[in-house]
């Protein structure tokens, strides 16, 4: 009964672990990396040798999910991709350095999309503890109504946005420096992992609402985002993945789920449009539920728990294909 | 106890009990279980079923309980309330012609014989109603609309204002409300509030009611005559009447039976694959079943409220929160249901074809009840997309009476030659 819904809890089990503690448990290694940083006294990029151990991962490379970069020593990758992508945007590296992460990332991508959000990102796996201890306690769910579906959604195109084009503003030399020092990584800047990592991996929190030379207000608002995007994260309580309805990473791989390696198809004439797909889907997407005319069934949002497929209650209506290959039937 | 009907304007309920309809209704249900009994090879569990409508036990039973009892029409009285509550809901909508009449001297003629029929017992102070406490009557049809009135004489009536239009987003807005307070009249009647445990309890009790109909439908597609239609649609509807754990145990049972059976290889349909859909055929009403066995031909699948599909569907809550569930229990009356009340036909079509696809069948009949405007409206479409799909069909437009048996046959044989 429900047998992908336990399969998929045991695999983000395993990589929250692995991403949050896999240093320390697995014993690996750190590697000594370059490092850039913001100048205080040149107020540019310097190219810096990290002696602090906790900025090195053992794996000098980013996941197409939130792999956190305060995970700190405990931490196995370097970051998240938004975190790499805002890195690039800033100090522009030689195309040969950034291509080997950046290759693994678009692969990553291309062959799994959102799967990355359902089954491997520790924060979507956290937002979805938060709601199987209401469920626990019998509080009910409750929806976002259609309009704030559709509002979420934009919100989180605009932060994707702000976030990658401050990312590359900032790397312009012409910019004051009170606007780069706090739009430096803007995304870590906003992104309740900042909070949600460090409290759960023991890596210190930093808040800055303050910084020599820097824009206060910069700093104070980039704080006010922040924390609306914490709350909204636990609103997941009773909300079901609040914040993974804006999550710029998530709309970054919302690209990728049409046409990916991994896709739901629908056997038409089996679906009854009974609508329990609709009902169980914790974002919120009808389009497994109301596809009548074509067999592809990935919503941009579907983040491929196939909690759609597990409860389907007609046989092989659904069906999760991996290249052709049948994972998983309803 | 509330009901939806305040009585400001009175009429005596009019009470006509007949010795001699009786005695007919109670014939015709022994002509046709005797008629089943006759069946070659049959399994051993099925005369279980049969007494649930030839002998009075049940009722009796139900009489002495200390249980209320929920008389309830069509597919969308929730019935995982009514067992939530404790309480026993039994499905009223008759096939009994001989009721007909007796209806007839307060309903007007030109409405449906199912309605008409199902009447005619509180007049005649016969039949299931007798037992029941309180009605809960779905807005499903206008005759079924307007019969709560006319039951209102009788009984506290509790109608279901059921939705016409599938519609996922309102799905919140109107029927969950409307399913919160049937169950708030449930718990008002028992003086009790309904517990999640409960209602969890009854979802779990339904869907192993549908997964155990769910297996028999599988295992009756390569051996159909393990279960003649009728047989089947007996067992089906016994369960409208029976305790149902009860029921599951003794299906589970016949399950086995067949299971077994099933390795003789002696049950292969006979004849063409014929799959019926359109009005409920409903006990003693085996007319045209009848006639298919006669001409040596098989009914291997059917899309009907009192058939298949009465079976089929469960509540699947993501959440087993009380609002969770009862979100599903709405969910589950209302979108997967194929019947003709709501506004399109789309959702029913794809079923018809994919019952069709699955139970390989040569052709299709569509059992149109005279006078059920819905079904004969949704005629139209279902025929179209049927033979563009290439699968032969025949619309039999009849009623409850015999008369036409002959005439049924003719043309029954007709279609039968003609998908040779
Ligand atoms: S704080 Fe957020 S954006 Fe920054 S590395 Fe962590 S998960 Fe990525
Ligand atoms: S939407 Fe963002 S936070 Fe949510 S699971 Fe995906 S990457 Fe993780
Ligand atoms: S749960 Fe399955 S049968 Fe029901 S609407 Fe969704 S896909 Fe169709
Ligand atoms: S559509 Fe299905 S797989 Fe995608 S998020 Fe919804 S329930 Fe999960």
């Amino acid at each position: 009964m429900h047998t992908i819904t336990y399969i998929r809890r045991g695999v983000q089990i395993l990589s929250l672990t692995f991403l949050f503690y896999g240093a320390t448990l697995l014993h690996l290694k750190p590697t000594e990396i370059k490092w850039y940083a913001m100048q205080e006294n040149s107020r540019q990029a310097t190219e810096l040798l990290y002696g602090n151990p906790t900025w090195t991962q053992p794996f000098q490379t980013f996941l197409p999910a939130r792999s956190c970069r305060f995970a700190g020593t405990h931490g196995t990758f370097r970051g998240c991709l938004m975190f790499f992508f805002s890195d690039i945007l800033t100090w522009r590296p030689p195309l040969g350095v950034v291509l080997p992460s950046l290759a693994l990332v678009v692969v990553l991508m291309v062959m799994l999309a959102r799967f990355w959000c359902g089954w491997i990102c520790p924060l979507g796996f956290m937002s979805e503890l938060l709601y199987e201890a209401r469920k626990y306690l019998g509080l009910k769910r409750i929806r976002f109504s259609a309009p704030l579906r559709n509002l979420l959604k934009a919100v989180g195109w605009g932060l994707t946005f702000i976030i990658l084009f401050s990312a590359w503003f900032i790397s312009w030399s012409a910019v004051a420096w009170s606007i780069k020092k706090p739009l430096y990584l803007a995304v870590c800047q906003m992104c309740p992992s900042k909070l949600i990592t460090p409290a759960l991996t023991g890596f210190p929190i930093m808040i800055n609402l303050t910084f020599p030379g820097a824009s206060t207000t910069l700093l104070v608002s980039l704080f006010v985002v922040l924390v609306a995007s914490t709350l909204l994260y636990f609103s997941g309580f009773i909300l079901k993945r609040a914040w993974c309805k804006i999550c710029p990473l998530g709309v970054i791989l919302s690209f990728f789920n049409q046409g990916a390696f991994l896709s739901k198809e629908k056997d038409l004439i089996r679906c009854t449009k009974c609508a329990v797909c609709a009902s169980a889907c914790p974002m919120e997407t009808s389009t497994v539920y109301e596809e009548k005319t074509k067999k592809y069934v990935n919503h941009s949002q579907c983040i491929h728990c196939y909690r759609c497929v597990d409860l389907c209650p007609e046989k092989k209506c659904l069906t999760v294909k991996f290249l052709g290959l049948p994972l998983f039937k309803s | 106890m509330k009901t939806d009907f305040e009585k400001r304007y009175q009429r005596a309920p009019l009470h006509r009990p007949a010795e001699k309809v009786s005695a007919r209704v109670r014939a015709a249900s022994e002509d046709l279980a005797a008629r089943l009994h006759k069946q070659p090879d049959r399994l051993v569990s099925l005369p279980y079923y049969e007494e649930l409508f030839t002998t009075e036990k049940r009722k009796k039973e139900l009489q002495i309980l200390n249980r209320k009892v929920v008389g309830t029409y069509c597919y969308f009285a929730p019935e995982e309330l009514i067992y939530a509550s404790g309480d026993v809901p039994i499905r009223l909508c008759s096939g009994h012609s001989d009721t007909i009449t007796t209806a007839e001297e307060l309903l007007p003629r030109d409405i449906c014989p199912l309605v008409k029929s199902s009447f005619g017992f509180p007049i005649l102070g016969d039949g299931w109603i007798d037992a029941c406490d309180v009605i809960a009557l779905p807005t499903s049809c206008d005759a079924k609309t307007k019969l709560g009135e006319y039951l209102a004489d009788y009984l506290p009536v509790w109608m279901i204002n059921l939705p016409k239009i599938k519609n996922y987003d309102g799905l919140k807005e109107y029927w969950l409300k409307e399913i919160k307070l049937f169950l708030h009249k449930l718990e008002e009647l028992n003086g009790k509030k309904v517990k999640a445990p409960e209602l969890k309890n009854a979802l779990q009790l339904l869907k192993r009611r549908a997964e155990l109909y769910r297996a028999m439908y599988e295992l009756r597609l390569a051996h159909p005559l393990l279960l003649s239609h009728q047989d089947l649609l007996m067992v089906v509807q016994s369960s409208f009447y029976d305790d149902l754990p009860r029921w599951i145990n003794q299906t589970e049972l016949l399950y086995n039976e067949m299971k077994k059976a099933s390795a003789t290889g002696k049950y292969a349909a006979k004849g063409k694959r014929l799959m019926i859909t359109g009005a409920p055929i409903i006990w003693p009403n085996f007319k045209i079943l009848n006639i298919i066995t006669e001409l040596g031909s098989t009914v291997v699948a059917d899309d009907m409220c009192a058939g298949h599909q009465r079976l089929w569907d469960y509540a699947e809550p993501d959440e087993w929160t009380l609002e969770g569930m009862l979100e599903a229990v709405a969910a589950r009356y209302i979108f997967p249901s194929v019947c003709p009340c709501f506004t399109t036909s789309y959702d029913r079509i794809d079923k018809i074809l994919h019952l069709a696809r699955e139970a390989k069948v040569d052709g299709v009949i569509y059992h149109d009840l005279r006078l059920c405007q819905i079904f004969d409206m949704e005629k139209d479409l279902v025929v179209k997309v049927l033979k563009e799909n290439q699968i032969p069909v025949i619309t039999l437009h009849t009623d409850y009476g015999q008369e036409d048996v002959e005439q049924l046959r003719t043309r029954i044989e007709a279609f039968l030659e003609m998908i040779l």
